[in-house]
């Protein structure tokens, strides 16, 4: 799903790790939309077209690895669908919507071509990385800034509230706090595991509130909690091989880079420990993972739009709620299942289990609405 | 305006009006019934939306129901299954967040999360009253809608299957009540959404606005909503409103959830509503102009169905009036029309006949008519030719005329000439034989001079005719008209003539008047002399009256006496001159025959017309009609006419010029006979020169008008009139009735005198001059 390639082990560095969570969050926007939303690919021309006034115009700017990555344009069609769906009437003044990509190492850099947008004094900017995110921030407070979250936006300081951001930042985060839940559910499905491995990538594990809900799941379950990081394929292969992840019964493995950098690679090591491995992406699942448990926005581009009708309505972006995920979904892998007879789990999560998916069955199986396009 | 106008127009009237009235009432009708019934629609809509949620809602309580109503007590069930049977919910239904039971004493039993650690009985108490209230008296208990981290509304559904069942509480996620609405189609651009209890905006599909935490209760259809009594009306209601997160003209129905009292809004741009509506009265319009053309093309050819018979029978009629007897009208449709095409015909024929035999009447009127007019230019050649001659006999009327009146202007201008040469010895002798009646003293000699003056006077009075006839021929004088009273002319001619005729044993009476009129006085005294003078003259006995005759705007002058009387046939003749009826031998006391040719002269140029009657043996009539302009007072100017006294004169210094040396010695001799110191000259010059000796300057100059030399009397008079003193008076004495060019107006103080003048008319021009200039008239 992305282009950028698995690095060598170093620690975290800033930029690079940004683009990377870029490419994560881009990735997680275009499952999410492959799973709700429906799939439009018709773009180039604008939302809405006025002429020229800049005042009325908005850039969508999307930060990727290399030129030829159409993951932004694909998702900048779906946001100018949402705007049309929602503005059929056409009652919000007429408005610009221009595409703007930025590739990383390319003669422009993010930060100096948000400082160039900014200059046209735009009615808003949709940041579509946590990286574009930073550096709109750090070009304007004035003007309103639509963002994708994928860590907690108040603790990141990218707003002061979930209800009322109190700057002129809002948009929507997938971050919800729920490593205890996974914890039980894990817990629920596989009694006897005693040790517990999270496996995360450095960026997160170097997050306060990571940290925080590492200690409150060690302190809530009688369980040995260890946390491992790793932030690519090779390291998560030099982890796997130590003699403490081998001592874990089972794994937890939240969104990290390495996963999205090779997520095959990833279910593949991780599946060849023969330990269940709780993941939070229902794709994941009919990549062949075991199970996940996971928290989703429902149709992102549809709270975009939303949010940018108000803000061109003249709302105050500060006073436009933060979206959060309102869609919880466990899902199990039939086939995972029945292929290692010790990662049968309990009936109980099998009867907990929203979607129960299965390669050799038919659809029906599925006993949620989820679409089934990958 | 045409027949089928006329026709087409009433046709078309009815049936517009009609298509129009029925058009208009079934517009006005599918409007109010579209109208009626998209309100009914979005009714409906409403309901169903809030059948849809209420529908949801009961769903989730009906599982929690079912779980809550599990015999739990009777310990059948453990924990575990207690657990399961809430994550079986959980499972169920996603817009469950949390479950929790708990007990009737507010203990909390179980609690299962979507995102945290589920709990056991972990000794969790809840205030039941405060946090549900009411909830435990009632099956199905809706808490108010609230607001997770301040935007997501959620809201708890707490159930109880039994009186001494447990409380499940569940906390719902409203989104999905936003989903549900989000996804029924209201119309093309409509949406609904729902307010809470509290008047909030629990779900809309614009989620952002509805994490806004917005209050619409300010808003009139919530207001609405709020007063409406929805237990004994539940059909809801439908009004134009705004939308809230748009503020767009909509038209929007309420409906109400009966539990928990929520509001559902459906709401549709008015526009949108309104399409169906506009489009349904366009279709009206679009057939009711449908029927309208087709109506008007129907009139049309009503008209001209009805009207061809009728326009064809007008042509045909155009067609006779031009001429063309021989058009007939075809009519076959066996009606009213039919008849009247062939009374038509027949009344064509009958006045193509009527028309055959006038044409040959009028052919041969024509022909007479030719035959008078041949004769009438046959005739009016004739009268050119006459008209030719005569012509011919006034042009040679004319040459004759002209001569007449060459040869009269040259006979004028010979008396003219014979006259001055004339006068110059006649007015010295007479001159002279005044002067030498004043130095004889013999009665002998005296006689013979009292002869030789009668015949001088005599001589004198026949220039004298002849010089006024001369001058009135002449055109020398001029009327000086004036006003004046008649009384006074009448009193000299009285004074003149009174002892004449009192001589001769004849009656002058001269009747008084008032009368003011317009006319030359000096003329019209002249004129009326002549009549009285020969009245008097040839009247041997009884009386002359001289009277006055108003008539209209003027006076008749008449002088009547009973003398011998003048025959018809020579009424005209006796103005001309010479001309006497009894003085075949020419008495010259019987006078000259020329009176009545003055007074024929004078009265034309005075424009006053002549009257004359006369009968032989029977008197004579004659008069003179002047302008009469009433009766003024006018001042009385009798003095100009009293007879001057040459003893007046006496040391008067005159200077007399005259190149005559007899003219100028009898003018000299006669003024010093008055008494006046006298110097007399040949010209100017010499006077000059001659009034050098004299100390004082001359009061009165005498001068004849032809000098030496070119000088004439007036230049001469100027010339002294330079050199001594500007004002003195002067006279000048011609012989030449040709002269006008000497001002005699009062302002000159210059007297004209035609010779010969007797030593009476000097006197009186001069006394004139001296004594009375401004009464002085020429």
């Amino acid at each position: 799903m992305v282009a950028k390639r698995l690095e060598p082990l170093h620690p975290p560095n800033g930029r690079a790790e940004r683009v990377r969570r870029a490419a994560i969050l881009a990735g997680a926007l275009a499952a999410l939309a492959f799973a709700g939303a429906a799939v439009v690919n018709e773009f180039g021309e604008p939302a809405r077209l006025a002429s020229g006034d800049e005042a009325r115009r908005v850039f969508y700017v999307s930060y990727v690895d290399e030129a030829d990555d159409d993951r932004g344009r694909i998702n900048f069609g779906r946001l100018k669908d949402a705007l049309n769906s929602l503005d059929a009437n056409g009652t919000t003044a007429p408005f610009v919507l221009d595409f703007v990509q930025v590739v990383v190492g390319g003669p422009q850099t993010i930060a100096g071509t948000l400082s160039e947008l900014v200059q046209r004094k735009p009615a808003a900017i949709v940041a579509t990385s946590d990286d574009v995110l930073q550096a709109a921030k750090a070009a304007t407070q004035s003007i309103p800034i639509l963002f994708m979250s994928y860590g907690d936006p108040v603790e990141t300081g990218d707003v002061r509230s979930i209800a009322a951001p109190g700057v002129r930042r809002t948009g929507f985060t997938i971050h919800v706090p729920m490593l205890q839940k996974a914890i039980e559910l894990l817990i629920d499905g596989y009694p006897a595991a005693k040790h517990i491995g999270v496996l995360v990538d450095s960026l997160a594990a170097s997050q306060p509130g990571q940290r925080r809900q590492f200690q409150e799941a060690r302190s809530a379950f009688a369980r040995d909690v260890q946390v491992f990081v790793a932030d690519n394929e090779q390291q998560l292969d030099d982890i796997l091989r130590a003699e403490t992840a081998r001592s874990m019964d089972a794994w937890i493995v939240p969104a990290g880079a390495a996963l999205w950098a090779n997520k095959e690679a990833v279910i593949h090591l991780m599946a060849s420990t023969s330990k269940p491995v709780l993941y939070d992406r229902t794709s994941l699942v009919r990549d062949g993972a075991l199970m996940s448990y996971e928290a989703r926005i429902v149709d992102p581009f549809r709270i975009w739009a939303n949010q940018l009708l108000l803000i061109l309505e003249g709302v105050d972006a500060a006073t436009i709620p933060v979206e959060r995920p309102s869609q919880f979904e466990l899902a199990l892998n039939l086939d995972a299942i029945a292929s290692n007879p010790r990662l049968r789990p309990s009936k109980r999560l099998i009867q907990w289990a929203n979607v129960l998916f299965s390669a050799k069955a038919d659809k029906r199986m599925t006993l949620r609405g989820v679409p089934e396009a990958r | 305006m045409r027949l089928a106008t006329r026709y087409f127009i009433a046709f078309a009237t009815l049936a517009t009006s009609a298509c129009v009235t029925i058009g208009i009432v079934d517009a006005v009708g599918h409007y109010r019934e579209n109208v009626a019934h998209v309100g009914e629609m979005q009714r409906a809509e409403a309901r169903i939306v809030a059948t849809r949620i209420a529908g949801y809602l009961e769903t989730l309580a009906m599982g929690l129901r079912d779980v809550d109503a599990l015999p739990w007590s009777t310990g059948l069930l453990d924990e575990n299954d207690r657990r399961n049977e809430l994550h079986r919910l959980l499972k169920l239904y996603p817009a469950i967040y949390e479950l929790r039971f708990v007990t009737s004493a507010g203990r909390e039993r179980n609690f299962v999360s979507r995102v945290g650690r589920d709990l056991g009985a972990e000794n969790v108490h809840w205030s039941l009253d405060d946090l549900y209230p009411h909830a435990r008296y009632v099956p199905l208990w809706y808490g108010p809608v609230y607001f997770k981290e301040g935007s997501t509304p959620y809201v708890s559904l707490v159930a109880r299957a039994t009186e001494q069942s447990d409380l499940l509480v569940a906390e719902v996620n409203l989104r999905y009540v936003t989903d549900l609405i989000a996804a029924i189609k209201i119309g093309r651009n409509g949406r609904a959404y729902v307010v809470d209890n509290t008047d909030h905006l629990v779900a809309h599909p614009n989620l952002s606005f509805v994490h806004r935490k917005v209050n619409l209760a300010a808003m009139p259809q919530v207001e609405r909503a709020r007063a409406r009594d929805w237990q004994s009306s539940a059909k809801g209601f439908t009004q134009p409103a705004q939308s809230p997160d748009t503020a767009v003209e909509v038209l929007t129905s309420a409906q109400i959830i009966a539990s928990p009292q929520w509001l559902v809004f459906v709401e549709q741009p008015l526009n949108e509503v309104m399409g169906p509506v506009r489009a349904s009265i366009y279709k009206a319009f679009a057939f009711l102009i449908a029927l309208l053309l087709a109506g008007i093309i129907a009139s049309r050819y009503l008209a001209m169905k009805l009207t061809r018979p009728i326009v064809e029978l007008e042509r045909s009629a155009a067609r006779i009036a031009h001429g063309d007897l021989s058009t007939r009208v075809s009519a076959d449709s066996e009606d009213e029309i039919q008849a009247l095409a062939s009374e038509f015909n027949r009344m064509a024929e009958n006045l193509e006949r009527s028309y055959s035999g006038l044409e040959a009447k009028v052919q041969l009127r024509t022909q007479e008519l030719d035959d008078a007019a041949a004769r009438l230019r046959i005739k009016a050649d004739e009268v050119a030719s006459l008209n030719e001659q005569l012509h011919k006999r006034l042009d040679e009327l004319a040459v004759r005329k002209d001569e007449a009146e060459h040869a009269n202007a040259a006979k004028t201008r010979f008396l003219a000439a014979a006259s001055h040469d004339l006068r110059q010895p006649m007015q010295a002798i007479s001159l002279l034989v005044e002067v030498l009646r004043g130095r004889i003293t013999d009665s002998d000699a005296s006689g013979l001079v009292d002869k030789v003056q009668t015949s001088v006077q005599a001589l004198e009075s026949l220039f004298v005719s002849l010089l006024d006839i001369s001058r009135l021929d002449a055109g020398a004088i001029q009327p000086n008209v004036q006003e004046f009273r008649i009384a006074s002319l009448l009193d000299l001619i009285e004074a003149n003539f009174l002892p004449q005729a009192l001589a001769k044993g004849l009656k002058l009476s001269v009747v008084r008047s008032h009368a003011v009129v317009r006319s030359d006085p000096a003329l019209l005294e002249r004129l009326l002399s002549n009549l009285v003078s020969n009245a008097v003259r040839y009247t041997a006995r009884g009386r002359v009256l001289v009277g006055c005759l108003r008539r209209g705007d003027c006076l008749r002058i008449l002088v009547i006496d009973t003398g011998a009387g003048v025959p018809r046939r020579f009424h005209h003749d006796i103005f001309e001159e010479f001309f006497q009826l009894a003085n075949p031998e020419r008495d010259r006391s019987k006078g000259l025959g020329l009176g009545l040719s003055i007074v024929k002269r004078t009265a034309e140029i005075l424009n006053h017309p002549l009257i004359v009657q006369s009968e032989v043996n029977r008197g004579s009539t004659f008069g003179v009609e002047v302008p009469l302009l009433g009766s003024r007072a006018l001042p009385f100017v009798r003095a100009r006419f009293a007879a001057p006294n040459p003893a007046r004169f006496a040391g008067t210094f005159v200077l007399v010029i005259d190149d005559d040396k007899e003219s100028r010695f009898a003018i000299e001799a006669l003024c010093r006979q008055w008494g006046c110191l006298v110097v007399s000259a040949v010209s100017a010059e010499a006077a000059l020169q001659k009034l050098q000796e004299h100390l004082r300057s001359p009061e009165l100059i005498i001068s004849d008008f032809r000098l030496q030399r070119g000088e004439t009397g007036v230049s001469a008079i100027e010339m002294i009139r330079q050199r001594v003193e500007d004002s003195i008076p002067a006279i000048v004495v011609t012989g030449d009735t040709s002269v006008r060019d000497v001002d005699v107006t009062p302002q000159t103080r210059i007297a004209l005198l035609f010779k010969p003048i007797s030593a009476e008319k000097l006197w009186t021009a001069a006394d004139k001059l001296l004594f009375a200039p401004d009464l002085y008239r020429s």
